[in-house]
Parts: structure tokens; sequence; C-alpha cells
């Protein structure tokens, strides 16, 4: 029985927090005095010494979500967050998987949105898209998490063609003492995690954690309950473990430095659905343990010439693998990168950068898929330069950049954009660009061979193959974008995009005398808008209003011979909500009470797989969580998701697994923080 | 069940409970108790008090928030010194001063401060972002949400006030030109 054991797991946390209340009473100014100088060097006066980046300037459509959205939100997982954001499609699954996508192009292997956790790409290369199952953040150390909708190849380089998430964590020197915190639920079994952190002498702060997560089955959609088995059980549990530690210390007021890293092993349930007998031409379905393992390090060296001017050296080695029972991957990245900011002739802001990337993947395929060459590595050089030009000082900024990249598939990739910024009065600013990105090819583009299907032409069971091209190229889109913000004041802020893209050399699947073949016949555009308002009409309520619309329209001229299945070019053109409305309301009931609630409406998606029945119904869905101070030591969050619907579906996955329903879920959470 | 009860009547007395304030110490209790540490490190010229008991003077300008914190410093003493608080609207009465703080709220500037401490044995500290560079004695900086400091140990030199080396190697940064 779990139950008891967490009682008495929150028995013993509150006796300690009643144990140390007493000491922690603030010192007076007399007992300040009586410190001496390295204690003194410890006492913080300003939480979080972060400057304010003044989105106003920022020629792009960013989106930033703070540590107070994190902690007041019932999100327990990086992509539900993501749902805060306007433009962004986050769909969910199953249990742990995910769609996640910016500006379209949604499914599981979403592959034009490039993910960093305080600057390591977690964008898979090999598959091109993120494992959201395997990305392992403590979310209550997250200091902000910025979103770029859009091209930003010109600084971070391929694949950002919709969009880059960046994920940025505190630094040891903001995550002081011990933060302990536990929760338990429905759905999210159990939850706990610990982190500690200290000064070591003057100059130097270091912290540690580890993290434990179970979560629970979820359930098949209704219609294929019958056909899979009684009790609708999608059988796809996730559990993880993981740790991890940061340091960060200062050399002199202008240098310091970074070194963390994070460790990591998980199991996940699955139930596979594919051609695993070669005797017969029907799918069957495979009880699967996806079983993942890493652990990464990087360290960083910043040098701040002046208030314009600074250097920036960083450098990380990552390894990642997962087995599951189509296939086994692995892969050993290691990253370099140099930036240099700096000011020439007063009027121009100059950043540059050169950066290396080396990869060494390995697959082990099975008898549904298979990847030739089994092994690879491959090495990435790049550079880029971007020049922030002051036309006008303080109201028309041009932005020019590019960046170059030489790869291993397509040889050499140049990345340029142009930006213009125009700020008519001190609280509104109008922005413009064109911009040019690609997504590179993929291990799995180039190299894969997997069964789509089998025929039955007795006595012989033929399998059809969808494979992988080598000729394959590069993606591209060019991007029209256009956007508006106003910051009336600090309470009340708009911000509006509109955007057009361009897309060509789209991946298709052409047919061929055994199945089909991957090639870049697909093009087409985009159109969409993005609207955020946030209103804080009073001290004690908040809101925040998004609104996105998206149109793709993209095609090819492939055809699918099969009527169960579209072209990959319908997919693209169905996969993404046309309408997608959220509300977010923080109340302060007290002064240690809140109540937090996030409505959203998604609308339907036609088609959000290959399988021309694999459309989803439009859907409402509410959460909400309570968040009491009990006292300066420890908080208690009672949070609930899809609340006003007990189950919905929100993605059907292109390959492997059965459409699964995202159910109502109900949690606890006790934090303690000394 | 019954766990959980008490479990949630235990959370809420302790809600009832005073809480104590989220805030953090305010910056100037915290710059006090630095002077008072700083000073201790810091030997005057001889001649710069008239006996051993001559009060230890300490110059605050244009800040009476800091000089009305620092007030809890009269009667503490360094090495028989007893402290003394001057709350300086102008820089006409430096002389007579050990130590003169020049915070960055001030409409007084730092290059106008050095001309008028030229070469006398006064320890001049300042939060101006250049303060020790263009020769300010010490110079405390917010880092990572801490109170830290860098020294000129050439103007300290210059100046004859010899810092220990104790709160030198405590010291962020330490700018040194001429060995």
């Amino acid at each position: 029985m779990a139950l008891p054991f967490k009682i008495k797991k929150i028995f013993q946390i509150l006796g300690l927090g009643l144990l140390i209340w007493p000491l922690c009473a603030h010192a007076e100014n007399n007992e300040l005095l009586n410190l001496d100088l390295t204690d003194l060097m410890q006492i913080q006066i300003t939480s979080a010494g972060r400057k304010e980046q003044s989105l106003s300037d920022v020629p792009a459509a960013v989106y930033v979500i703070t540590a107070e959205d994190i902690a007041t939100s019932a999100a327990t997982s990086l992509p539900e967050l993501l749902r805060m954001v306007p433009g962004l499609q986050v769909a969910r699954i199953g249990s742990s998987k995910w769609a996640v996508a910016s500006r379209g192009f949604n499914g599981t292997f979403s592959s034009e949105l490039l993910v960093q956790i305080d600057g390591r790409s977690v964008y898979t290369p090999a598959f091109s898209g993120v494992y959201w199952d395997m990305q392992t953040v403590m979310l209550e150390e997250i200091e902000r998490i910025e979103v770029i909708r859009g091209p930003g190849a010109t600084l971070w380089g391929a694949n950002a063609v919709n969009g880059i998430i960046n994920i940025i964590t505190k630094a040891a020197s903001d995550s002081t003492g011990i933060y302990a915190s536990t929760a338990s639920g429905n759905l999210e079994q159990a939850a706990g995690s610990l982190r500690y952190g200290q000064q070591f002498g003057t100059s130097i702060y270091g912290k540690g954690y580890f993290e434990f997560h179970k979560r629970s089955d979820f359930s098949y959609a209704p219609s294929d309950k019958a056909e899979i088995n009684a009790e609708n059980d999608a059988n796809d549990s996730w559990e993880m473990l993981n740790g991890g530690f940061r340091f960060d210390g200062d050399i002199s007021l202008k240098q310091s430095w970074t070194l963390q890293g994070d460790i990591y092993s998980g199991e996940e349930n699955q139930q596979t659905y594919a051609y695993w007998d070669e005797t017969v031409a029907a799918q069957s379905l495979r009880d699967d343990v996806i079983k993942v393992n890493g652990y990464n390090i990087l360290g960083r060296w910043q040098q701040h010439v002046s208030e314009t001017g600074e250097w920036a050296l960083q450098a990380y080695y990552d390894y990642s693998e997962r087995k599951e029972s189509y296939i086994d991957q692995s892969y050993k990245t290691f990253d370099i990168d140099l930036q240099h900011r700096f000011q020439l002739f007063d009027r121009n802001d100059i950043v540059w950068g050169l950066g290396y990337r080396n990869i060494e993947d390995e697959f082990n395929g099975s008898n549904i898929l298979t990847i030739d060459p089994a092994r690879e590595t491959v090495d990435l050089y790049s550079a880029f330069v971007q020049d922030e030009i002051s036309l006008i000082r303080d109201r028309l900024l041009l932005t020019l950049g590019t960046k170059y990249e030489h790869n291993d598939y397509t040889d050499e990739e140049l990345q340029p954009s142009v930006r213009l910024l125009w700020k008519p009065t001190k609280n509104q600013s109008v922005w413009t660009s064109v911009s040019k990105a690609v997504r590179t090819p993929s291990r799995f583009e180039t190299a894969i061979s997997v069964v789509m299907s089998r025929y039955e032409f007795p006595p012989f069971v033929i399998p059809v193959y969808m494979q992988g091209n080598n000729e394959f190229g590069s993606e591209n889109v060019i991007a029209y974008e256009a956007g508006y913000r106003l910051g009336l004041n600090e309470n009340f802020t708009f911000d509006l995009t509109l955007f057009h893209n361009e897309y060509k050399d789209l991946r298709e699947y052409y047919f061929t005398s055994t199945g089909s073949q991957v090639d870049n016949g697909g093009k087409g555009s985009s159109n969409g808008l993005e609207m955020a308002f946030e209103w804080k009409p009073t001290g004690w309520l908040k809101t925040a209003l998004n609104y996105s619309y998206i149109d793709l329209d993209i095609t090819s001229d492939s055809i699918a011979l099969d009527p169960r299945y579209s072209t990959n070019a319908t997919v693209l053109s169905y996969s993404s909500p046309k309408h997608q409305v959220s509300l977010r309301t923080g109340i302060s009931l007290l002064e240690n009470l809140q109540l937090n609630l996030f409505g959203r409406y998604v609308d339907e998606i036609k088609q959000s797989s290959p399988s021309t029945a694999s459309g989803v119904d439009a859907y409402f869905a509410l959460d909400a969580s309570i968040l009491w101070q009990v006292n300066e030591n420890l908080s208690l969050k009672i949070a609930g998701q899809n609340l006003t619907d007990p189950e919905h579906l929100e993605f059907v996955n292109e390959y492997f697994t059965q459409p699964t329903e995202v159910g109502r879920s109900v949690y606890a959470q006790l934090n303690f923080k000394y | 069940m019954k766990k959980i009860f008490i479990c949630i009547v235990l959370l809420a007395l302790l809600g009832f409970a005073p809480a104590h304030s989220n805030n953090l110490p305010d910056i100037n209790q915290v710059r006090t108790a630095y002077l008072f540490n700083v000073a201790k490190f810091i030997s005057w010229p001889e001649n710069s008090f008239d006996n051993d008991s001559a009060p230890l003077v300490i110059g605050i300008v244009e800040q009476p928030e800091l000089a009305a914190s620092l007030s809890v410093l009269q009667d503490k003493k360094i090495r028989q010194h007893p402290i003394e608080i001057r709350d300086l609207s102008s820089l006409n009465s430096v002389t007579g001063c050990h130590i003169i703080y020049l915070s960055d709220q001030s409409r007084i500037t730092p290059d106008s401060l050095f001309d008028k401490v030229g070469n006398r044995a006064i320890l001049t500290i300042g939060d101006d972002k250049s303060f020790a560079r263009e020769g300010g004695i010490l110079q405390f900086v917010t880092i990572r949400g801490r109170l830290r400091f860098i020294v000129n140990l050439d103007v300290a030199k210059r100046q004859q006030i010899s810092i220990d080396s104790q709160l030198l190697a405590l010291a962020l940064e330490v700018i040194e030109v001429r060995k």
C-alpha cells in the first residue's frame, strides 16, 4: 500500500518543519553586526539577480513562462506547461507521449521545433524531434521558459524552422537551502523531489537534486476499446528517476562559470500495434517496455567585457539511449560553442559565434524497422553573425543576420534573416521580419526501412516497406512575420503576431516497386495569427487570454493508393487545430491562498496521422489548482486537470500505438522549503 | 482517513500561526554590518587620530537612510575608537572623516569626492559602477543577489590606508596595477 507510507512521509516532513521553525527567524540588525564578512556575503539581498529582458524590444514572437506561472499551474510535465503559450500546438498522446509543435506540423516526430535545456539541444537529430518522455527537468528549478515562434535559425541553427523553446534553470545561487516536495494522485501516482543548495566559500554555489515520478496507465479511446483489450487499459504507465547537480561561480566581477550535469533512468510501458507477425497480413499488439537511460554534463564560461560586450564559451557532452521493441537507439553528442557580443561604432550591436557538434549514433532494429548503416558519426560546423543597427536611437532598429552551417548530409546551409523594429512610443512596438530556415535530413529519412503493411498472396505474405532516401535534402521555409506590442503599464500588455510561411522540399512519400520512399516532394504555405493579452485589474486578480489561428495548405503530387492512408502533405495540412483559445486566471483568495484556473478550447484536428481515421474532436479542458502557503516553509497544492471532462482524445499517434484518451487527474502536492 | 484528518488539522494550525515575513533583509542593514566589519580590517596612519580613544568618523554623503541605520554602531568601538556617524550633505566637511560612503543615489559624483579627498587617509567607499576603477578604495557590488566588494589597492596605498590581507582575500576583485 502506497498511501500509509505517503502519510508517514507527510508527518515526517511536518515534524521537521515544526522543529526548525523557531530557528528561522530573520536576523535583526544587531545580529547582522555579529556576523563576520564571510557570513555577510551569504545574505541574499535581492531575490534572483536577473535583469528583466525587455520583450518590447525583441523583433520576434516571444512568450515567456515564468517560475511563478510554473509554481501556480497544475502542470506536472514540460509539455503541459507549454499549453500556456499562444501559437504552440500541444497534444497529449498518452500517459507520457506528447506531440508538441509551433505553428503546425504536429506529430510525435514533430520535426520543426528546436528545444534546448540550459543551452543543450534535446532535439534528437536522428529522428528529428524531441522525446518529451525522456526530458527530465525539475519543474521547481526552472527559472523561465522562453518560447520563440517562427524561425530562429540565424541564432540557433538548423531545425529551428517553426520555433525554439529555451528552458532555463535557476542558478545554484538562486537555489540555496532545502527544497522537498511530494505529490500523489489518481494519475500522478507518486512524485517526489529533493534539492539541496549551498554556498561554498565566498564565490561558489552548488546544488544537487533528485527526483522520482510515476504516472499510471491511461485508457484507450472508446472506438478501439473492444478490439484491443477488455479493460481498455492502454498499459502506458511511466516512471523516471533522475538526479543532477549545478555549480555556479564567480572568478571576478566580470567572469563567471557554470558546471552542471544530469543523469536519468526510466521505464515506460507501451503496447505497440504493428506488423509483427511475418506470416499474417494483420497487425498485432505487443506488450513492450521502453527503457531510457542517459546523462549529460555541461560547462559554461562567461566574460562580461562591458555593458554591451560579452564572451561566452560553452561545451557539453550528452549520452542518451532508448530501447523499445522495434528499435534501440543511442546517441553520443559533443558540442562546443563560442559567442561574442560587442558594440561597434556606437550604433551596431554585433553578436557572432562559432560552433562544432559531433554526434555518434547506433541503432539496433527489428523485423519491422531497420536503419542502414546502423552506426554513423556526423560532424556539424557552424558560424553565425547578427548585427542590430540603431537607425534611429531607441526608435528604429534593423537586425541583419545569417547562420552558415556545414553538415554531412546536405553540405552547406545558409539561413539569413532581416528584422525591423519600430517604437512609435515608449509603450508600443511594431516589428516585421523575413527569414529563411532549413531542417536538415534525419537518419530516419535517409536510412530507414519500415514495414508499413503486409499483403496476403497465398501462400505468401508480402511486406510493403517505407524506405529512406539518402538523396533526401533539407526542408526549407521562408517566413514573413509582423507583430505589434502594447504595454500600457505593468498591468496590461497586448501582443499580436501575424505570419505567412512558404515551405518547399517538405518530406513526402512516393510509391516504388517495394512500397514507398521518402522524397522532398511537399510544398505549401501557412497563415496564422497569435494574440496574447495579460491583464491584472487589481492586486488579487490576474488573467491571461490567448488566441491562435492557423491555416496550413500543404500539397504534393504524391497520391495515396490505399484509402485507409493519406499522403504526408494531407497530414501536415490537417494535423493542427485551426483555433485555440485559452484563459488563465489567478485569484488571491487570502494572503496565503491562491486559486488558479486554466481553461482552453482546442479546435478539431481533421487528421493527426497518415491513417484517414485519425481525426480528433474539438474539446474544452479545465485545469485548476489551489495553492496554500501554510507558512514560510510549507505550502500545499491541490490540483486537478481535465476537470470538466472524464476523458478525451487529443491526438492519434502516427505509428505503433493506438488512440489513447487523456483522463481526469487530481493530485495533492506538499512543498517544503528551508 | 483519520490520519489524513489529523494531517489537515495540523496544517491548519500551522496556517493560523503567524507566518514570518518573506522580506529579505534591508540592504542598509547589510551595508551597516559590512562597514562595521570592514573597518576592523583597516589601519589608518597614526596621525589620523588625536589619541587612542578619539572617535572613528564615518561620513555618509546624502543618504539619511543609511546614516540612520548606522546609528546602531554608535555604541560600538573599533580598537578603542568609538564610532561617530556624520550625515554629510556636502563635501565641505570631509576632513576629519576616516571613512566616507558615497551612494550612487547621491547627486555628488565620485570624481568630485576623489578631488576633495585627494591623498588624505580616508577610506572611500561607494557603489557607483566604476567607483573603484576611477579612484575609490572600496566598491560594493551586488552579484547573484548578494553584496560583495572590490578593492583598488593602488589608491589605498597612495592614501596610506592599509588593508588587512584577510579582507583582501574576501574581495571579489583587487585592482592593483603598481606592485
